[in-house]
């Protein structure tokens, strides 16, 4: 029966038609498309080390269409992050949770695409109103930036639907809350992305229970009271994965226009203030407040001038908002009053002592009879997330507003570029004080040709672009920086902000250059002449992104932690929160008779999926003469069996730990073993019905050279001293060691028996990418034999003591 | 053929009095251009059916037995053990058997592996045994190929909850074992664990289907690693293995 139901899944998709005609749209879509290239690393320098990546994993999106489908407007944003191709697989859910499976699009790098989508849809004969579209790539979180412009009302203002990860959320609550016009009604999209039926609980103005299948959208629609009710709200819980129901929705006032409902997580707020940044003065607009705690909450509203350091700034009398219930503000007099000042554009932040979960809150802007912008209200993203990735359109009437304001107390500074038309556009690094907001007027320093640091332009012909901004590496505080951009056209009736976070990969640095001390002879491992000074420039990322900054910075305003040169070796140092910094010594041939060593520092901001944000390469001195440490290839290497396997969590008690030496004239720590198997490993324990598999292969495991295995649990016991590596486990598990005893007899067949293998060992140098692994050890004889009381385990003929084990 | 074939028989049936493991084996024959007939004899004739296909054609798929009932479990275990150890178990096993499947040859092309999958499980499923086999295609090109019984598979719907830590392998697969173990009611031990088990796994977000969890498992140790599961008929057990779905060899000397 299973069997049947998956086949018909299967059936459909394959029955999907028109998906080429769909395909040709797609790719039709496309601005006309131009390669950008990388910028060159900077010359002369010496190679980059290795960087630690992140695996490439799957990725999803959502995209929320709240029930909007064929016969209306849609258009879809869709932003590569990525320094090369993206293929996107999408999926289209209809408001039942079948499913559409579109052709893949494929975006060259940096793109960023604008989609037609519900023209692309009626040219592919695919009809219908639809719940959410999954989009599916291989790469790495926020690689891939989208959202959708929905436009509820035919010919009216379009309405942002930003796209949904699983990381917004942490928890199964969601709340939302709106200003309502006149004739106000509401549509709220409850889509179930999860392949489980989830039973989703309403409540604030609304008190009702609504089951919603797998990959299911529900509806629900509501007419307003304008007379008795001016502000809305909703609450949304259910039992389930916390990211298996994703709300969406819109407020429309009669047939004139509508906004968003942004639906967020209390749980996953960072903050208690919220910030909503660069409203337009000139706009009448409007706050709605929602207070979820069980207690009242004082707050005020804050709104300061954006694009100065010295902003003009207007505070409102403090508020009360009771427990659990709603408020409108008009703002338009507080803004207004900024106008008369002269001010064009303010942010406000809202400031309360409320908790971090306890307020959501609207910014709604009318900016024209049959438009209205809905300004994201929210707390900055959480820190790994903190910057942005936002497109930039010059077709048409298009016009770009990217800012990022600080709501924090401490000064911070941004780094910011736009990557269009195959060149990277360095604004200069921008302070941004506490309480202030960045304006990075991309059009008008296209408009004017106004050179950046590199002397280069942002080409005149670029129909798209993207704006990046980031923190400067090491901020003080964990969160504060809130970025936007708003895209605005009239021909396309949009005013659309772009704000979601971007992932921090994308700002890895090589950083930075150190000067250094070279002393004296490098003692002992816990003694260091080297330390750091003065950062003498920023290089460019293995993505091209940034060019050279000419700038000299003093490393201790950069908030580096202070390391205390003589301990720096031990150990990794754990930092507060999502932070990790570590040390690790090189060395190389300076001169001709000495051997020097010279100080690599690297510290990071701990990515989603484990990597680092930034990351320090090798040191090199001033004059830029010094040999970069050396990796020389092992002649051989010796092994030394320590103990049985101690820290494996599988409990693997039968395994063997070996701990090898390695026989070479340079100094090889910091560079990587790799093992593989030279011919196919042979495993005489095993007979067929085994239920375990035969052990004929070798893991293909890696080695930090001279250093623990960051994460390596087995690593933390054994550490590897100057040029050596390991722990090399060797050895059955105990479940097969088991089974074998006792079962081989009953089969006729004898113990002892075990496993061979013949192990390839390749060095991969730390210093030099260009060279790849080299084998300087093949044919290495690894076993383990079994016998009726227990285990041997051998490695380059030294063995473990046999180890009773029944 | 026919006297290979013949031959062969005669000595699989001398095998008894020496041993009663018979040896498995699988032959592939072209059938016209766009066919291929594999000849299985096995305790496992989908198992190294889908281990043919990922070592000759670079396939990506795991493999989970059904729980095999009484009717389909011999005792293999040889007379003397049986005489010298009267009132002890024997050696239980999965019939060996001889089945021939008709399957469209890879050729690479996309989507193919499911269909071959496909056509492999349902001329099994036409054999009237009490196992079937179904296909779950899985993302990144990989699939997983799930035995039954009467609709009862060993992991069913078991899912594990979010893990928000920076695991090891073997730490997550301890957590895996015991949390699907716990669901199934099926004790889920490890069997033959090729795999890198000291990498990290980034933390888990959300409920997630045991099948997906141990998916990830071997997705994270090594590119071309997959799971099998194989129940131990003896201890009432389930191995689970990860292991390459390819031995890569890379000859240096």
């Amino acid at each position: 029966m299973m069997l049947l139901t998956r086949r018909k899944v299967f059936a459909r998709r394959r029955g999907c038609r028109h998906i080429f005609l769909l395909w040709l749209a797609l790719s039709a879509a496309a601005t006309l498309g131009f390669a950008q290239t990388t910028q060159p690393g900077s010359g002369g320098k010496k190679p980059l080390p290795p960087r630690p990546t992140a695996p490439m994993t799957e990725q999803h999106i959502a995209l929320l269409f709240a029930g909007q489908g064929s016969a209306d407007k849609i258009l879809v944003t869709l932003n590569n992050n990525r320094a090369g191709v993206l293929s996107v697989t999408p999926t289209l859910y209809r408001l039942t949770g079948q499913s559409v499976t579109l052709p893949s699009i494929e975006l060259q790098q940096s793109e960023s695409r604008l989609i037609d989508f519900a023209q692309s849809l009626r040219h592919s004969g695919i009809q219908g109103q639809f719940g959410y579209m999954d989009l599916n790539y291989s790469g790495r979180i926020m690689e891939l930036g989208a959202q959708l412009t929905l436009y509820p009302l035919f010919g009216r203002g379009g309405v942002d639907s930003p796209r949904s990860l699983s990381v917004d959320f942490k928890s199964t609550e969601r709340a939302v809350t709106a200003w309502l016009p006149e004739d106000a009604q509401s549509v709220i999209a409850l889509t179930n992305v999860s392949a489980q039926a989830v039973l989703v609980r309403l409540s604030g103005d609304e008190e009702t229970t609504v089951a919603v299948a797998p990959h299911e959208t529900v509806l629900r629609r509501r007419v307003f009271d304008s007379n008795k009710i001016h502000a809305m709200s909703v609450e949304v819980g259910y039992d389930g994965p916390v990211d298996a129901v994703r709300a969406f929705g819109y407020v429309s006032e009669g047939f004139n226009k509508s906004f968003p409902l942004r639906f967020s997580d209390p749980a996953a707020s960072t903050s208690a203030p919220l910030t909503a940044v660069g409203l337009r003065t000139s706009a009448p607009t409007h706050i709605a407040l929602r207070n979820l705690q069980g207690t009242a909450a004082s707050y005020h509203l804050h709104f300061a001038e954006i694009g100065s350091l010295k902003p003009k700034v207007v505070d409102t009398p403090a508020e009360t908002l009771e427990a659990l219930s709603n408020q409108e503000l008009t703002i338009t007099k507080s803004l207004k009053q900024l106008g008369d000042m002269g001010v064009e554009r303010a942010t406000l932040t809202l400031v309360t002592q409320a908790t971090s979960k306890g307020l959501v809150a609207a910014a709604t802007q009318e900016l024209a009879s049959d438009l209205v912008e809905d300004v994201p209200f929210r707390p900055s993203n959480p820190r790994r997330f903190m910057r942005g990735a936002y497109p930039l359109r010059w077709t048409g009437d298009y016009t770009n507003h990217p800012m990022v304001a600080n709501a924090s107390d401490i000064p911070m500074t941004v780094r910011a570029y736009v990557i269009a038309g195959g060149t990277t556009y360095l604004f200069p690094l921008r302070d941004v004080p506490a309480n202030t907001t960045a304006v990075f007027d991309v059009d008008a320093v296209r408009a004017n040709k106004t050179p950046d640091l590199n002397g280069k332009f942002i080409p005149q012909d670029a129909p798209f672009g993207k704006f990046h901004w980031a923190p400067m590496i090491s901020t003080k505080t964990a969160e504060g920086l809130s970025g936007r951009t708003e895209v605005f056209s009239a021909a396309d009736k949009r005013a659309s902000s772009f704000s979601c976070g971007f992932m921090c990969d994308y700002d890895t640095d090589e950083f930075p250059y150190f000067d250094l001390y070279l002393a004296g002879l490098y003692k002992a491992p816990n003694q260091s002449p080297a330390r750091m000074t003065t950062a003498t420039e920023f290089i460019q990322d293995g993505y091209g992104n940034y060019g050279n900054y000419p700038i000299s910075y003093d490393t201790s305003k950069l908030g580096y932690p202070s390391f205390d040169n003589t301990s720096m070796l031990n150990a990794s140092t754990s930092l507060a929160g999502d932070q990790k910094a570590w040390a690790r010594v090189d060395s190389g041939n300076y001169g001709t008779t000495s051997f020097r060593y010279v100080f690599t520092q690297e510290f990071g901001t701990q990515s989603e999926d484990g990597s680092y944000c930034t990351y320090g390469g090798p040191s090199t001195n001033e004059s830029n003469n010094s040999q970069v440490p050396g990796c020389a290839i092992p002649d051989d290497e010796s092994t030394q069996y320590i103990q049985q396997v101690l820290a494996d969590t599988t409990a693997v008690p039968t395994a063997s730990d070996f701990l090898q030496t390695l026989l070479t004239v340079g100094n090889d720590d910091g560079s990587t073993i790799t093992e593989g198997n030279n011919a196919a490993g042979n495993d005489s324990c095993y007979f067929q019905g085994s239920p375990y598999s035969p052990f004929n292969s070798v893991s293909g495991s890696s080695w930090l050279i001279g250093g623990i295995n960051p994460g390596q649990a087995e690593s933390q016991v054994v550490v590897p001293g100057h040029n050596q590596w390991g722990p090399d486990e060797i050895g059955y598990g105990a479940g097969p060691v088991q089974y074998y005893q006792q079962n081989r007899a009953r089969l006729g067949l004898s113990l002892p028996c075990g496993a061979t293998f013949s192990q390839n060992l390749t060095i991969t140098c730390s210093q030099t990418q260009e060279q790849g692994p080299i084998t300087y050890k093949g044919n290495n004889p690894l076993s383990s034999t079994i016998d009726a009381t227990g285990i041997t385990n051998c490695r380059s003929s030294r063995c473990s003591p046999h180890t009773n084990y029944q | 053929m026919k006297h290979r074939i013949m031959s062969l028989f005669l000595f699989l049936q001398t095998l008894p009095t020496l041993c009663q493991v018979r040896p498995a084996s699988l032959q592939a024959a072209p059938d016209g251009q766009d066919a291929l007939v594999l000849t299985v004899r096995s305790n496992y004739p989908i198992r190294d059916s889908v281990r043919y296909l990922n070592e000759n054609y670079g396939w990506l798929i795991s493999y989970e037995d059904p729980i095999y009932p009484d009717v389909e479990v011999e005792d293999i275990s040889i007379p003397q053990w049986k005489k010298a150890h009267p009132g002890e178990r024997g050696f239980l096993t999965p019939i060996f058997s001889q089945v021939r499947f008709r399957i469209t040859k890879p050729s690479g092309s996309k989507g193919e592996q499911e269909k071959i999958l496909g056509e492999l499980v349902d001329q099994f499923n036409r054999l009237g045994r009490q196992d079937t086999f179904i296909v779950i295609p899985k993302p990144q090109n990989r699939g997983v190929v799930v035995g039954s019984v009467n609709g009862r598979e060993a992991l069913q719907a078991a899912v594990v909850g979010p893990e928000t830590r920076i695991r090891t392998e073997a730490e997550e697969l301890r957590l895996l074992l015991e949390g699907c173990s716990a669901r199934t009611q099926i004790p889920l031990v490890a069997g033959t664990i090729i795999a890198n088990r000291n990498l990290t796994l980034p933390p888990r977000k959300a409920v997630v289907p045991c099948r997906d969890a141990l998916l990830a498992v071997a997705i994270q140790g090594g590119a071309n690693l997959v799971y099998q599961i194989l129940e131990d008929v003896n201890n009432k057990t389930y191995v689970v293995n990860i292991g390459p779905s390819k031995v890569i060899v890379q000859q240096s000397q």
